[in-house]
């Protein structure tokens, strides 16, 4: 019996170390979208929406932190101020999409929890920067902000599905 | 598609159209623009912008340095002491409430409609 169990926490860890080595790499190698400079459809929420429901919201936070944390380490010398505001988005948009799937995941398919994450993820982003630069005509782009990270929200929402779909039976189950 | 789902593209449709509005709304709207420069959070310099302004300056803040280009009635930055080079990759702004930030170096560079004084600039 204690050997089955721990075979399945060893599984488990496995394929949450899978995930957050995905997203670290998807972060890497994901090209910014043109014209708007900085911006990013995120597909490194696609491991954490992944690891939500695969395993449950504790281990999609501690795959969203990690996540976040060693993405820093791989990119090297970054400036503070932009990967403060870079985590920022990225943890806060992670807590946003576990409090709603765990809350009311009824109301929510997992693209419309995606997409919610695309928007706190940008509005986050949003007043860390207004916080910085103390600069009120900054309001001006909140709205295109807004419906860009929902609509990201939505793509990744939907590459999550299909993933999750083809990936069910192996990871349930086991190989 | 579940009844949140509904709402939140209900949502988003609603945004879109506000922000289209907003930014024909801005296009179309003349008046006096004027270039506003932050600092490290404070207004540094005021600069009234037309089609003959023509003006390089380089703005200071604890982090760096930027260079800023006026020509023909836009704004653009060619020289940035920061690591990711977004502020230069922006490229030109012209319109009224558009800005450049250059978030390493605490800079940022707004196109607005009037002049603004120092005490009410800091609404956060």
């Amino acid at each position: 019996m204690k050997s089955t169990r721990s075979r399945i926490k060893l599984r488990e860890l496995i394929y949450l170390s899978i995930l957050i080595a995905l997203g670290i790499v998807l972060n890497l190698i994901e090209p910014p979208i043109s014209p708007i400079p900085g911006a990013k459809l995120g597909l490194a929420n696609i491991v954490i929406l992944l690891a939500l429901l695969f395993f449950g919201k504790s281990e999609a936070i501690i795959v969203a932190l990690l996540r976040a944390i060693l993405s820093a380490f791989f990119k090297g010398m970054l400036h503070p101020i932009p990967l403060f505001t870079s985590m920022g988005g990225s943890i806060m948009a992670a807590i946003a999409m576990i409090l709603v799937y765990d809350l009311c995941r009824k109301h929510f398919s997992i693209v419309g929890i995606s997409i919610i994450g695309g928007i706190i993820n940008n509005l986050t982003q949003f007043f860390i920067v207004l916080y910085i630069t103390k600069n009120s005509a900054l309001w001006y782009y909140l709205p295109i902000l807004l419906f860009l990270g929902g609509i990201s929200g939505w793509v990744i929402g939907l590459i999550t599905k299909i993933l999750y779909n083809k990936m069910k039976t192996v990871v349930k189950n086991g190989s | 598609m579940e009844k949140g789902d509904k709402l939140l593209a209900l949502i988003l449709v609603v945004i879109f159209i506000f922000a289209i509005g907003q930014y024909t709304f801005v296009s179309i709207s003349k008046v006096k623009r004027t270039i506003i420069i932050r600092s490290d959070g404070e207004i540094v310099e005021q600069i009234p912008l037309n089609e003959t302004t023509e003006v390089i300056t380089t703005i200071k803040s604890k982090e760096g340095a930027v260079t800023m280009q006026v020509k023909n009635g836009k704004v653009h930055i060619i020289e940035s002491t920061c690591h990711d080079k977004l502020c230069i990759k922006q490229g030109w702004i012209s319109k009224t409430g558009e800005s450049i930030v250059c978030l390493p170096n605490r800079i940022s560079i707004s196109i607005t409609g009037e002049e603004k004084n120092e005490i009410d600039s800091i609404t956060y």
